[in-house]
Order: structure tokens, then sequence, then C-alpha cells
């Protein structure tokens, strides 16, 4: 069952794999043996609230070892890799939960920051904290790493993020093939982050961007060392032995495509609080194995799928657990053929994309297929701040409104649809048309979703939808490529924490051109958008500026039809206090757990 | 020579000289082998156990009056009752009209398959024995090409090829699987060509029908027998271990090793729905194999008692 | 003999060469490459450059010729999803914990199998023959995915008899922790008891009704004498064809097994490898498979030699 699931969280929700933990955990990341000296906690220790530390500090957790393709941060791309990566990187913040389980960034390698009143300076002031190897962590490794990030010939996948940078797009949209070393190196100079001394880093960005430091608390923008990345040579990527280590652990082992074991970094800055001696990250592909083993103790944590859900959420599976379920920033949509050439020639009507979208019962959808996740109506997930402002909080989602006025009225649905083919000079009978539905998947819950979609449609316009289901993603983009098709189901994460890492795609230089039967043209009415958020610092100005795009992307022009929000359910076993699960970053945020008797 | 017969001795001409004839009826070689089949017990249980499963394969459906795709989101993970015989899976569709399908559509691959194997496999092998020289031995490189490629690559890079589909799937699991019956054929052949009962029969002056038809016909089919009959089971493993890495059919389609994977998922909490899937097949791969065996024992002239 | 060996080595070349041509453009005709699903999601200057970088912009002829170049001097070329890996250290670091196992699960699997396999020949149509036929039967229609779950949550998880996951590291690699090797061996090896029971049990029943069977017991010999010095010794010529074949499967690796059981073996690559469109590694996998083929089949015509007089290679009889 938990390929199935798993399959469909990467493919449904396909976004950059950046799978994140979710806030709502409730609880609260205690502070445990405050002022004990930085020495291994004794085995009689004991936690504010009077809890005793048990004598063994080792946890063990399932983590997709197939997905650890390299241990060069600024390679990285998968969430395994972002999950280890968090824990022996220690960057100039740091992704946790509040209290309140939402996302925060708290001071890390930067003990503060100052932001300029235009919002365009950052200064980092780093904290006096070393590598393993004795050598101090200073500003320069920043500016290398994002230097390196951006560079065009290492073709990373997350060079955008320097983007924000002044000269940081000019950097990564190089054309590697035809640009000189020299460009190259002269680009990256020209790049505006600069280690004024060995605390002091800068780093000015070309517009506001109250995102910037979610996008430095992500692994890819951690220091670097050239020396020791010019020592390793071709074996960077895959020897760890190679590396030098800055977080709260040091890999110890690794095990190809298997195992990876952390142990405690003696010489973390604020090793103190850092309990555990040993973590192990383990593959276990069999959901079924996993469930056996967080039963008999040998994992921590549990993210049940499938079959497994129900019983763990209602505390079928034992007592011995805590169950926590919260945001995660991911949509499903639909999107449709835009770029003039679709199958049946309708999807040019705004009317009729309208009434597709309107005719989905996303509560019905959600609870009947999934019994999870959220339904969604707007592009925007809950849980994402822009900011320091909730975004879902303060915007009603856009289709909420004209949902409510129609109401899955099937005549008022039709009309629409019939208006829409008028508009089109369309003047057959809904009867006679044909929308093709292209997809991927042949599991259980694909097939039922594919079903419930043909269906739905079907009987709310009485047209027919064919649904063409494609072997795998090179297939389903063969046939995207050539526009064989009306409508496509895909889905999106975030990278980062803020509505424009959703919305940005639909921009003329946006991801869903490529990816979601999307054109540059239309990509240009949104830039408008894009071009008054760049002269914006003030976040509340800038929530306005986002719901219209939002507004715009689901309701004006029906770019997309978002119908369902991810979610993360997890169980965690009653004895490991202080683990948290950032909305974005790694899965488990270990590095201040500890384990009580 | 008139002198030598003895005046007590009269010719009473020869009423008896059939008297080596054989009494009883000549039977072919096919009827023995049914005679002798017939004997064996277990064969036959297997025999009708396969009718019945087949029967069941083609009827199944329309007998429980179940469509073995409709979903119904309302009625996931029953258990067994007079509607849904086998109870039904985890999007409410009908796991009895569900089996019957998926086993339809095993043995349709694994007879399919056999079919292509033994049909090229016995024309490839004859064609090599019969020319030998170089023609046997390019086309002993082309097998030797085919069947060192790893069985695994080539089926995936085939339905990566063609897509998922039934036709596809036939030709993934046929591209390599007739190179053994071709050798084996050729083999086979190349030393009957040269035993001794075909060289007697030869010298007698059989004409090669009958050597061919008499000496070695039965004496491959002993073989080809067991061929199909470990074919037949294989081809059903191979197709459900598919089934497993998601490879394969494309739904509606099913198969039993569709079914059985899909029953693995939900071995935890609903053990039924992999039990009678998985309980089809074993019962489908023990007939083969029984029959298998008593088909060898009834085939072989050697065994002739 | 050394002629023999020459030509016989010359056509493995030939055929390794035209089996790596063929998988070359069979994954090149296959859609998709190993970058599509990854870089569908980026900005398209960051996807150009991608591709730039691993040189999958180029026209598939010009690949071919880069890649047989390479190969030529032993280099398959890096893996795109594993980046420092080439199918030579991936071999290296993952071959160990398969070949273990395969070894283990041959040794168990084909020594019962055989075992069984003369039980029930020399037994034939007893109730112990058809017991035996069934149980093997019954064995290998549980897939090996399913039985090795079962085995792993009863026997591990609820008796606590074996570790629940894991494989000997270190030291260990090859001897010792022994308790992780035990269920990961038992779930492979019934599929090669099946296979040999059945193989030993219709190749015993052939020769017993030979002539020479016939013979060696009119001269009077004892009844163990007939079946050690000539049936099995002659009934053992298929098995011989087929056991090096099932070793060198065997040694690279279950796929199933090693998922249930986290082994840290190559079994997961022949699947992965090309489901990734990861074109070093398939052909390093392809040409390293044919290779070991060809040897096998090579070494088997010399096998025979040894245990059947009537066959002598290289030469009339």
């Amino acid at each position: 069952m938990k390929k199935r699931i798993l399959a469909f969280l990467l493919t449904a929700l396909m976004g950059l794999s950046l799978l994140s933990g979710c806030g709502g955990g409730g609880d609260t990341p205690a502070d445990p043996s405050d002022g004990d000296g930085g020495k291994e906690p004794a085995a009689d220790a004991q936690t504010p609230q009077g809890e005793k530390l048990a004598a063994e500090q080792t946890l063990q957790f399932h983590w997709v070892a197939k997905d650890m393709h390299s241990f060069d941060n600024n390679a990285n791309y998968a969430a395994s890799e972002i999950q280890v990566q968090s824990q022996v990187l220690e960057g100039l913040v740091r992704a946790t939960t509040d209290e309140e389980g939402n996302q925060v960034m708290a001071p890390a390698g930067a003990e503060s920051w100052d932001v300029s009143e235009d919002g365009l300076t950052y200064t980092f002031h780093l904290r006096e904290y070393y590598w393993s190897d004795g050598v101090q962590v200073t500003a320069q490794h920043f500016v290398d790493s994002f230097r390196r990030l951006g560079d065009p010939r290492n073709a990373f996948d997350f060079s955008f993020f320097v983007g924000d940078i002044v000269g940081g797009t000019e950097l990564y949209t190089m054309d590697a093939e035809s640009a000189t070393d020299a460009d190259i190196t002269a680009a990256m100079e020209a790049m505006a982050v600069k280690a004024l001394d060995d605390t002091t880093l800068e780093v000015t960005l070309a517009n506001p961007a109250p995102h910037f430091i979610s996008k430095i608390g992500t692994t890819f923008m951690g220091p670097v060392r050239l020396d020791v990345i010019e020592a390793a040579g071709e074996l960077y990527d895959s020897d760890f032995t190679t590396h030098v280590w800055c977080g709260p652990f040091v890999v110890s082992e690794f095990v190809k495509d298997n195992s990876l074991v952390l142990t405690r970094n003696e010489t973390y800055w604020d090793a103190e609080n850092v309990h555990l001696t040993q973590v192990t990250l383990i593959s276990i592909d069999e959901v079924s194995t996993q469930n056996t083993m967080f039963k008999n103790g040998e994992l921590a944590a549990i993210v049940p799928t499938g079959d497994y859900v129900q019983p763990y959420r209602d505390g079928l599976a034992g007592d011995d657990y805590e169950y926590i379920h919260g945001y995660f920033p991911g949509v499903s949509y639909f999107t449709f053929n835009r770029t003039n050439n679709s199958l049946s020639g309708l999807m040019e009507s705004r009317k009729i994309r309208l009434a597709l979208s309107l005719a989905i019962n996303r509560e019905e959808f959600t609870q009947v297929i999934f019994d999870r996740y959220y339904p969604g109506y707007g592009f925007v997930p809950f849980g994402v701040y822009n900011g320091e402002r909730n975004y879902r909080d303060n915007v009603k989602e856009p289709l909420l409104d004209v949902f409510e006025e129609y109401n899955l009225d099937q005549a008022k649905l039709q009309a629409l649809f019939k208006e829409g083919m008028a508009e089109l000079g369309d003047s057959r009978e809904l009867s006679e048309v044909t929308l093709t539905y292209i997809c991927t998947g042949d599991t259980a819950i694909k097939r039922q979703q594919q079903e419930y979609w043909k269906n739905l449609w079907e009987t709310t316009f009485g047209i027919t939808v064919n649904v063409n289901v494609l072997g795998d993603s090179a297939l389903l983009r063969e046939e995207r490529d050539a526009g064989r098709y009306d409508i496509l189901q895909a889905g999106w994460n975030g990278d980062y924490n803020d509505p424009i890492a959703f919305l940005e795609m639909w921009s003329s230089h946006g991801t869903a051109i490529r990816y979601s039967g999307w054109s540059a043209e239309l990509g240009k009415e949104f830039d408008k958008f894009i071009d008054r958020l760049n002269a914006e610092p003030d976040t509340a100005e800038r929530e306005k500026i986002y719901a219209e795009m939002e507004q715009w992307a689901c309701v004006d022009e029906v770019a997309v039809v978002p119908y369902m929000y991810s979610d993360t359910m997890m169980c965690v076993k009653n004895n490991v206090k202080g683990m948290t699960f950032p909305f974005i970053g790694p899965n488990f945020e270990f590095s201040r757990a500890y384990v009580v008797e | 020579m008139e002198q030598a017969i003895d005046k007590r001795f009269v010719i009473i001409g020869c009423k008896d000289a059939d008297k080596e004839a054989i009494a009883r009826p000549t039977i072919t070689y096919g009827q023995d082998a049914w005679r002798r089949l017939k004997k064996n017990p277990i064969a036959m249980i297997s025999m009708a156990v396969l009718a019945l499963m087949a029967l069941l394969a083609l009827l199944g459906p329309a007998l429980c009056g179940q469509d073995f795709a409709a979903m119904e989101p309302t009625m996931k993970n029953l258990p067994p009752s007079a509607q849904h015989w086998f109870g039904t899976d985890m999007l409410g569709r009908d796991l009895f009209a569900r089996v019957c399908i998926g086993a339809r559509i095993s043995l349709l691959i694994a007879l399919v398959c056999t079919l292509v194997q033994v049909v090229v496999g016995c024309a490839y092998g004859g064609i090599m024995a019969y020319f030998g020289g170089w023609v046997d031995s390019v086309m002993m490189r082309v097998i030797e090409v085919l069947m060192s490629l790893p069985y695994l690559l080539v089926v995936i890079i085939v339905m990566l090829v063609l897509g998922n589909s039934v036709p596809s799937l036939l030709v993934a699991l046929c591209v390599t699987s007739w190179c053994n019956t071709a050798r084996a054929m050729r083999g086979v052949i190349l030393q009957l060509k040269s035993a001794e009962y075909v060289m007697a029969a030869q010298a007698l002056g059989a004409p090669a029908r009958r050597v061919i038809m008499k000496h070695l016909l039965p004496n491959t089919i002993g073989i080809l027998i067991l061929n199909i009959a470990t074919s037949i089971p294989n081809y059903i493993f191979q197709e459900s271990t598919l089934g497993f890495l998601g490879i394969g059919l494309q739904p509606p389609d099913t198969s039993l090793g569709v079914l059985i994977s899909l029953g693995q998922a939900a071995m935890e909490f609903y053990p039924l729905q992999l039990i009678f899937p998985a309980g089809a097949l074993v019962l489908i791969v023990l007939a083969f194999n029984l029959l298998g065996d008593g088909l060898r024992d009834a085939l072989d002239p050697k065994l002739r008692k | 003999m050394l002629k023999y060996t020459i030509r016989r080595f010359a056509e493995m070349v030939f055929t390794l060469f035209i089996i790596a041509s063929a998988t070359f453009f069979l994954l090149a005709a296959v859609p998709g490459d190993p970058l599509a699903d990854r870089a569908d999601k980026l900005p398209e200057n960051i996807r150009q450059n991608m591709y730039h970088k691993y040189g999958l912009d180029k026209p598939v002829l010009e690949r071919y010729v880069i890649t047989m170049r390479g190969m030529l001097q032993g280099d398959f070329g890096e893996s795109v999803r594993m980046p420092g890996y080439d199918i030579q250290r991936l071999l290296s670091e993952t071959l160990a914990p398969s070949a273990r196992l395969g070894l283990q699960t041959i040794l168990l699997g084909v020594g019962a199998g055989l075992l069984l396999g003369v039980l029930a020949a020399m037994c034939k149509g007893t109730w112990l023959d058809h017991a035996i036929v069934f149980f093997s039967v019954l064995m290998i229609s549980v897939p090996t995915l399913v039985f090795g779950l079962l085995l792993q949550k009863y026997v591990a998880g609820e008796l606590g008899l074996f570790p629940i996951i894991g494989w000997p590291k270190g030291k260990e690699l090859w001897l010792g922790g022994w308790s992780y090797t035990v269920l990961p061996t038992l779930s492979g090896c019934f599929s090669y008891i099946a296979t040999y029971s059945r193989l030993l049990k219709t190749s015993m029943l052939d020769v017993i009704n030979q002539d020479y069977v016939l013979a060696a017991r009119a001269k009077g010999l004892s009844e163990g004498q007939v079946v050690r010095r000539h049936i099995l010794r002659n009934s053992f010529i298929p098995i011989i064809t087929v056991l090096p074949m099932s070793v060198a499967f065997a040694l690279t690796g279950s796929f199933f097994i090693e998922k249930v059981y986290a082994i840290p073996g190559f079994g997961r690559y022949f699947i992965e490898a090309v489901q990734t469109r990861d074109l070093s590694i398939v052909l390093g996998q392809t040409v390293l498979m044919a290779a070991v083929y060809v040897l096998v089949v090579f070494l088997v015509d010399i096998l025979y030699t040894l245990v059947d007089p009537r066959i002598r290679v290289g030469g009339k009889a």
C-alpha cells in the first residue's frame, strides 16, 4: 500500500520532491537539561518536566535511501538528502516549529541578521562555530556556496534559489554550452554576496523578497568548503569520508541505497542540547515491515499510508505513540491544454473551464477517495506563510464564493458549459462533446480517481470524457508535449515557504509552460502581478497582490483547477520527545530530540 | 524337393497363416497414451480441475452476475457473502468476478505464450538441426545473444517501448522464451537422427513419413509435452512477478499476478483478498504440474508396459 | 581444445558487442531519459544546462560512439542517478551481500531440491511423491515477496527469533551474522527446491528405464550401486546444464528478498536502472550478465565431458 501512496505523493503532487513535515504537532519542543555543560548528558539527567532521560539515546527512522543521491548539499534535490543535510550542516537559519506548530526559521549559524528598510539588503552576523576538522565556518563559505549553487556548469536543480540576489538570475540562466569559463566566473563574482569579514555576510536582493530567509534555511544554501571539494575530487558526491560537517551530527556510516548512521557531533556549537548519540536512517521498503518494527519499538516514528492510516489515526494500532496530523505545502490540480491546440478545441473558453472546475465536489472527493487530505478551493495550501503572515488565515480561498453561487446545480453548470460553447461558435449538443483527460498511474487509488473524474464530468454535463492512462511519466510527457489532450492532472509542492512558491509557475518564465499546458503568452498577462510584487517590500501589501494572483489564476482566468491540498501524518513513540516536523525542510527535525524512560 | 516331402504329411493349406497376426486391434500411439493417461487418477483429477478452472474463467463472471471492473466506493473490502462470493476489494469490486477474469487472462497469456514458444521453437530448432553448418552457427549465435540478455531487463524494456497491455505483455514474455525450446528441439532431433532405432527403421526400408511419424515424433513429443507443462505455470508465475513490479497490464485488465500483488498490499487487514487469487494460482499451477507428469508418463514410448 | 577455446572466445566478444549495441538502442528507443522527471519541473535554463552537463543533449549516434569507445576501455560511464558511481563501483559495494545470499539460497535450495527429487523418483507414485510435488508447487506459488513478509512478520516480529531486517556487514560480511541470513535464505530457497526436485525426478525417471541400468541390475549390482553409479551420475547431466546459470543468476541478487529484508544488495538495480533509464548501469549489467552467461555455457560444455563420457568437446566422439 505504501508504494501506492508514495507513488501518488511523488507523482500526483509532483512538485520538487521537497517533502516536508507538518505543523500542528501538539508536542512542545522542550529544551531539556539546560546548562548541562556541553558534556554527554548523564544517564540520570532529567528534563525540565521532570522526565528521566533514558540511558540509551539512539533512534532509528525509515528513510528512502535510494533518494540519497549525493552528499553535496548544493547538488541536493530530494527529501532524503535534505533530511540528512539538515542534521549534519548548520546553515544560517534552521527550520523548526514554534509552540503552535507553525514553521519558524530559528537563528542557527547566524546569531542574528538585519534587513534594510527597503527589504533589499540582508546582513547576517555569524556565530563563531567550526567545521568538524577545526576550521571556522566563515562568511566566505556561504559566498562560495551561493556562487557554486548558481554556477550554470553545475546545473544544480535548485540553482534558481540564487535568483533573488542581484546578479543571481543572470548567473543561473547563463547557457553553460556557449558561455566561457571567464564569463561565468565574472558573473559569479558579480553576484551581490559579500563576506564583509569572517562573521558578516551581506546579501543584496534584486527585489524585496520576505521569503528569502525561508530559502536561506534550505540545505542547498548551506556553507561549503571549496578546499574540501577540491581535495575530494570525484568522490565528493558519493564518499562521505571526504566531507567535513558543521551540524548537530556527523555521518559515520553509509551503505549505498540502504542505510546511514549519524553520530553526535561533539564539536557542534550547541552540542549540549543535542542528546541523541546515534541516529540510524534506514530504508524499509515494505510498509508492513515498518509497521512490525514500529510496534517492536525498533522505529521511533512511522508515516502510515494506505490501509494503515485508519488504524493508526483511530488509535487501533496501540497506545504508545502520538498521532500527528498537519499541513503539507502541496496542491493537486487540473490544468488545460492552453496552447491553442487542445483536442476538443474547447479549452479556450473560460466558461467551460470554470464549469469543469465548479462541477467538482471537493469535500466528497477527498472524503470518498482518500478519507484524508484537505479539499482545496485555492492554489495556495494551508500553512503557507508570507513573511510573518499566515496567508490562508487572512485570504479566503478564491473559489469558495463562486462555488457557492453555483452550488453544484447541474442545470446552471450545463448552461455555463453551453454558453462557453456558444461563445466559441460551437453549436453541438453536450452529448456530442468529447474531452480527453491524460494522467498516469494504474494503482488502485489512481484508478479510483480516474473513474471518479470521468464519472463526475460525464454525469454533470452529459459529455463524454476519455481517460487516457499512460504507462509512465515519460509517455505522459510525450502525449502532453504533443498536445493530445484537453485536461491534465498535476501537482505542485512548494520549495520554500511563501505563496509565490506556488503562484510563480504561471508567469511567463514559470514552470507551468512546460509542465502544465500553459503558454508564454498567457504567462505575460500574469507578469503584471509579478512586476507589482517585485516593487513591494511590505508583507501586508504583498498579501493583497498574492490574493489577486490567486483569484486571477483560479477564477478570472481559470488557468488552474485546484481541488486538494496534501497533508502529513506521522506517529511518534511516546518516549521520544523534542522532535519537530518543519512545514518545509526535513521530514524529521530530531537534532534536539531525546528519549525518556 | 518333391522327394523331401514325407508322404505321411498331408498339405492341408495354410488356413491359419494369420496365426502370427496380432489378434487384438492395433492401437495408435495417441490411443495408447490416452489409455495410459486414463489409468492415472491424479492426472485425471488434474484435468478435471483444469477444465473446471477454465470453465469458471470463461463463465464465472456471468455466473455470479457481477462486473469485475465496476467500482462501488461504499462496498469496500467486504467479506464473502451471497452477493459477493469472495467479497470485494479495496475499490468495492467483486472479487470472485475479478479472480475469474484474472485466471482467464493469466491462462490466456500462458497458453498463447506457450503456443508461440513451441511453434517458433520447433520451427527454429528443426531448421537448425536440418540444415546444420553455417546456418546452424548463425542461428545459434542469435539464440545466444537473446539468451544472454537478462530476462527482466528485456521484459521491462519491451514493456516500456510498447506500453502496458496484453499484446505487449505477450511479446515481452515470448521474446526470449522460445530459445530454450529451440535448443532442446535441435538437440533432440540431432540425437534422434543418429539413434539406432531410427537407423534400423531406415535400414528396414521404412519410408521417411513413417520414420518421422512413428519414431521421431513420439520421441520428441515427450520433451515437448514436458516443455509445455512446465512453460504454462512458468508464464503464469512470470506474469505474476511482473504484476508485483507494476509492469504488465493496464486497468481494467487484470490477472492473477495483479490480483495477488494487490492482495499482498491488503494482506495485513484483509487476508482473503490475497488468499483467493493465490489459491486459484496454486490450483492451476498444481494441476498443470501433475497433469504434465501424467502426460509425460503416458506419452513416453519407453515407459510403455 | 585450444583452437576451440579461441574460437569460442572470439564469438563471445562479438556476442557482447551485439548485446551492448542492442541494449543501447533499445534504451534509446524507450521514451524518457534519466533527467526527464527531475527536469520537467525546473526552469528552462537549468533544464538545458543539466542535459548539457550529462551529455544527453547530443544526438543518439554520437552518444553511441562515445559509449562504445568508453566501453572498449572498460569505462561504462558514470550513473546519472548516482553521481560518483559507475557499474564497477556499484558492484564492488553491493555484490557481496547479494552473492552471499545467493550462495546460501542455492546451497540450501538445490541441496534440499535434489534430495527431494531423489526421494520422489525412488518412491514414484506413492503418497511421498505426491506430497513432495504438492509441497513444492505450493511453495513456489506463494510469491517470494508475500512469503518473505509473512516469515518476517511472524517468525521475526511476533516470535522474535531472528532480526526483522538487516544483513551482516564489516567483518561478518561473508561469515558470521548468521541470524540475519536465516529468513532471507529461507524465503528464497523454495523456487530452487521446486525447480531442482522436479528436474532431478524427471531426469532420474528417464535414466531408470535406460538399458544400461537394466544391464547393471542384470549384472547383479546391489541397488545402492546401481543408483549411485549409474542412475544418479547420469541423472545429473541436465542438472549441470541448469545449475551454473542458476548460480550466476542467484549471485546477482533477488529484488524482492533484498527489498523485504533491507539487504544492501545488487538485486534492485536490475529494475531500477531500466526504470530510471540509467544507461551506464543498464549497459554494465547487461554486458556483465551476458559475459557470465557465455562463460557459463562454455564451462558447462567442458563440464559435460567430465560427467558424460559420451560427449567430447571440440572433436568427433
